[in-house]
């Protein structure tokens, strides 16, 4: 179309819309300084047009709106009338306006728009790419001139603007329908089509492509990183994080609940995820926990849970088929009363559930514990009683591979613990691990009279027994003892390895109390004797020839350990004896006679708040002389000491370091009830005795319950810690606090320094 | 003839000489050929024919290939048993290797994909991993320039759920 046909044609068009023509302006440049000031001026006008597309190309919200904007119109002709102007369009304005309201500032305006090189048209993923032509291009901008009233005249040989912008002569632009307000009005720059009344050949004839459906923006991700490599990078991040990055958007959800990144996982330990939240922390209820496992269940082989609710064990058994490891331990609130935790859990665990996991046959390996045992019988009522889980819970199996291979629980009651064991029958031939502590006479009265020879399928294939004492605040090891020595004679325990024995040589000191007020400590003399006569019969290495791994563990919950514990200690303290029964020496004696000693690879002997009477030197001869193989060593500090607690810092330490040096299979050492000095430094003397060169890891419990105040006089305990890991820090990775619960990794309060373990050689803190 | 079991025990050929790596936008690089088969891609084609003297990466860029063959050469030489580089000192330099703004980081973890050197895509995932770390959605849609298409009512759900993340 010739130019001038094409000025014509658009003052028609303004002329049919109402608006006056424009005025043809009078003074056209003539001189050269004039031509070439008006080409800079608009040189600028396209710089700043590149600028401002830069800027929208810059911003990724911007600029998909913008795009938006360009799907509606390529040429700001009407994307359904075809040559009307889009924003005179009475049908379709409205959406044009809106698709522009939705460009973020400052670029939401027509103005904006318009100010876009036509070179940034072709940027933009619209449906038709129409080149405008020099004549076009000028009408537009000459258009958005006369609806803002702002622009200065930019078209040398175009039409001129008018004073108003509607050419009414009142001063003030036309006003704009409802729906236009807020934006400035292009003038139209196509000749209107006769209006076709039918659409279908309109469709049929027009060259125009009919209107695409709008496409989702391509995903812009982390500058077009893949959505798989991304979710490769996701892969690695904590569970913590993937949670903080579901809220970025709803894409990122979709990559992080693919089977690469959270789907895919197989091991789930919330508990490690989440290490500062303890079993009561009122968080627990507001956790995402159920849609994660909602999420992952369906690929998770290993699950840890603690503490886990009622309501999410069901949820796990429902969405996670596949487990083959389940780890859970319950917390109810303390201050929802006992009876309301049954009944939610009875709830909770209904008929109506669907025991999908229970019945999947592939569970090898079920841990449940409660930290609260008197609710821990409610906990293992609905898997026993509950005629829909109880069977399904401890009943036959379905296959050789279908077995649970350990099974650990601490029933309370003898009512449960017969259910227990009543369904666990099936199940003693592949069970692997026992654990029978805190189990009270009743229970252990039940497994005797177990008429299927149960100790028989027992031994056959146990690999780790545990005994215990009893419950807090009951003495039952001798019922413990009295169990042990109902086994047969003839019983070999061929396949035990670990045998743990925890509190049997407690009941030697007490008499069976029902309170603590009527507690009385036996009589010290004879003392030691009860206890040897508990150590099991069947403890020899004819009876356990491949016992590897022996704890003996003297708990520190009998009643004795709740009276003040008096320093410094003496040998031969009359007031003392009576609570730690055995020395070492005996005990390692006794075992040495029995056969054990050149079998024993792991030893523990731990006895809390015992007398520290006892000579280090006999005790690191009698280790060194009959446990040759030792590679694990466990000890309480405590019982190394001789003498006053001071003076014996240095000989015992002396005493320890030569036991270690002479010692080469020793691997790892674990002091408890350490006096930080032993190992580190007197005050005002320096560091003791550093570690020898072979030794792998060496944990000291600095202050266990009930050692802590005294133990080390004069002494600040914060000051002491802090020099913990220096004298070793050129020879370890440093030292870490490793804290349990709310305390992992913050700074630590002195306070709390009962519970530090130090491990210099496994982790590192700086 | 060998059996395959033999065939699988026999020692990788040991590659000699140098080869010719041109990127998509044609830049040349020319390395030793036990450099540029950290990359398994091109050593499958060096193995398949190790006559021939250059090869096209069309998905790499000459700036990324570059970063990719400083990454295995280095890693060639500090891997040989005499060389004398601690692991730590293998660390900080991967640190610095990876100190690169954001779309290089992106193209190199492309770049390793595509050539297939899985110690490059672990390290460069894993920074990228990094900088997800500890932030919050707004500074994390800030900083990677990612759209919120989240609806309010979304948005307010995962607040409401997740509203012990942001504290």
């Amino acid at each position: 179309m010739a130019k001038g046909k094409l000025r014509r044609q658009q003052l028609r068009d303004l002329v049919a819309m109402g608006i006056p023509a424009p005025k043809v302006a009078k003074d056209k440049p003539q001189s050269k300084y004039e031509r070439m000031e008006r080409r800079h001026a608009h040189d600028a006008e396209l710089q700043a047009g590149q600028k401002l597309k830069e800027e929208i190309n810059a911003n990724e919200d911007v600029h998909s709106e913008v795009d938006s904007v360009f799907s509606l119109t390529t040429d700001y002709s009407c994307y359904e009338c075809g040559s009307h102007s889009m924003i005179h369009c009475e049908k379709h304005q409205k959406e044009f306006l809106q698709a522009i309201d939705r460009i973020p500032p400052p670029f939401n305006s027509l103005e904006s728009i318009l100010k876009m090189p036509h070179a940034s048209l072709r940027y933009f993923s619209h449906p038709i790419q129409v080149k405008l032509t020099k004549s076009q291009r000028r009408a537009r901008f000459s258009a958005s001139a006369v609806a803002t009233q702002t622009l200065p005249v930019r078209s040398p040989g175009g039409f001129a603007l008018l004073e108003d912008g509607d050419g009414d002569g009142d001063g003030e632009p036309k006003k704009l329908p409802a729906a236009h307000q807020g934006h400035s009005l292009p003038a139209p720059t196509h000749t209107p089509a006769p209006v076709d009344e039918d659409e279908d050949e309109w469709a049929v004839t027009s060259t125009r492509k009919p209107r695409q459906p709008r496409q989702p923006p391509p995903l812009r991700l982390f500058a077009n990183l893949p959505p798989e490599l991304f979710g490769f990078c996701l892969s690695t991040l904590p569970l913590v994080d993937l949670l903080r990055l579901m809220a970025v958007s709803r894409t990122m959800q979709e990559i992080i609940n693919s089977p690469a990144v959270l789907l895919g996982r197989t091991r789930l330990d919330l508990a490690a995820e989440f290490p500062w939240l303890r079993c009561h922390d009122p968080l627990l209820l507001e956790l995402p926990w159920g849609r994660l496992i909602r999420l992952c269940g369906p690929a998770l082989r290993w699950l840890k849970v603690t503490p886990c609710t009622p309501a999410l064990f069901q949820l796990i058994v429902r969405s996670c088929p596949s487990l083959e490891h389940l780890n859970v331990a319950f917390a109810v609130p303390r201050r929802e009363p006992a009876r309301l935790a049954h009944s939610h859990l009875r709830l909770s665990l209904g008929p109506s559930v669907g025991p999908t996991l229970l019945t999947s046959g592939t569970l090898r390996t079920l841990v449940v514990k409660d930290h609260h045992s008197f609710r821990w019988e409610q906990a293992l009522d609905w898997a026993l009683v509950m005629p829909e889980l109880g069977p399904l819970m401890v009943g036959p199996p379905k296959g050789p591979g279908s077995l649970l291979q350990m099974l650990k629980i601490k029933p309370t009651t003898s009512d449960v613990a017969l259910r227990l064991f009543a369904g666990l029958r099936a199940y003693w031939q592949g069970t692997e691990m026992v654990d029978l502590d805190h189990w009270n006479p009743s229970q252990l009265a039940a497994l005797r009279a177990d008429p299927d020879g149960w100790a028989d399928a027992l031994a056959r294939n146990l690999k780790s027994l545990h005994l215990g004492h009893g419950p807090r605040g009951s003495c039952y090891a001798e019922h413990q003892a009295t169990f042990l020595d109902d086994w047969p004679a003839q019983m070999h325990l061929e396949h035990l390895t670990t045998l743990r024995l925890q509190g049997i040589a407690d009941t030697a000191t007490f008499v069976p109390f029902d309170g603590l007020d009527e507690e009385e400590p036996l009589p010290a003399s004879g003392a030691e004797a009860r206890s040897m006569a508990l150590l099991p019969a069947w403890l020899t290495a004819a009876h356990c020839p491949n016992l590897r791994r022996l704890c003996i563990r003297e708990n520190g919950e009998t009643p004795w350990s709740r009276l003040p514990v008096p320093e410094p200690h003496r040998p031969g303290d009359p007031d003392r004896v009576g609570h730690f029964l055995v020395p070492p020496q005996r005990l390692l004696g006794t075992l040495a006679e029995r056969g054990l000693a050149d079998r024993l690879t792991e030893f523990a002997y731990l006895s809390f708040n015992a007398p520290w009477h006892l000579e280090a030197a006999d005790l690191c001869e009698c280790l060194l002389a009959r446990f040759p193989r030792l590679e694990r060593l466990a000890l309480n500090a405590a019982s190394l000491l001789s003498g006053p607690y001071n003076d014996a810092l240095e000989s015992c330490a002396l005493h320890l370091a030569g036991l270690l040096s002479r010692a080469p299979a020793l691997r790892v050492l674990s002091l408890h009830e350490a006096p930080v000095a032993l190992w580190v430094h007197r005050p005002g003397v320096g560091p003791a005795v550093p570690p020898p060169e072979h030794l792998r890891a060496f944990d000291v419990d600095l202050y266990p319950p009930g050692a802590a105040d005294g133990a080390l006089p004069g002494t600040r305990r914060w000051r002491c810690f802090r020099s913990v890991h220096l004298p070793w820090r050129s020879r370890v990775r440093g030292a870490h606090i490793q804290t349990y619960g709310a305390l992992a990794g913050r700074r630590v309060h002195p306070d709390a320094l009962r519970h530090i373990r130090l491990r210099p050689w496994d982790f590192a803190l700086e | 003839m060998a059996t395959p079991a033999a065939a699988a025990a026999a020692p990788a050929p040991q590659l000699e000489g140098d080869i010719k790596l041109v990127s998509e936008d044609a830049h040349e690089f020319v390395t030793p050929k036990n450099v540029a088969a950290q990359c398994k891609m091109i050593k499958t084609m060096l193995e398949v024919s190790e006559e021939q003297e250059f090869i096209n990466l069309p998905n790499v860029k000459g700036k990324e290939l570059e970063k990719v063959i400083e990454y295995c050469r280095y890693h060639v030489q500090a891997d040989k048993p005499d060389s004398g580089v601690s692991d730590n000192d293998k660390k900080t330099w991967d640190e610095n290797f990876v100190k690169v703004d954001k779309e290089t980081l992106f193209n190199l973890i492309m770049a390793a994909n595509y050539l297939d050197v899985k110690s490059l895509l672990d390290l460069t995932c894993a920074t990228v991993a990094n900088m997800l770390k500890n932030k919050t959605p707004e500074e994390i849609r800030r900083e990677f320039n990612i759209k919120n298409d989240l609806t309010p009512e979304e948005e307010e759900e995962i607040k409401r759920e997740s509203a012990w993340l942001y504290q």
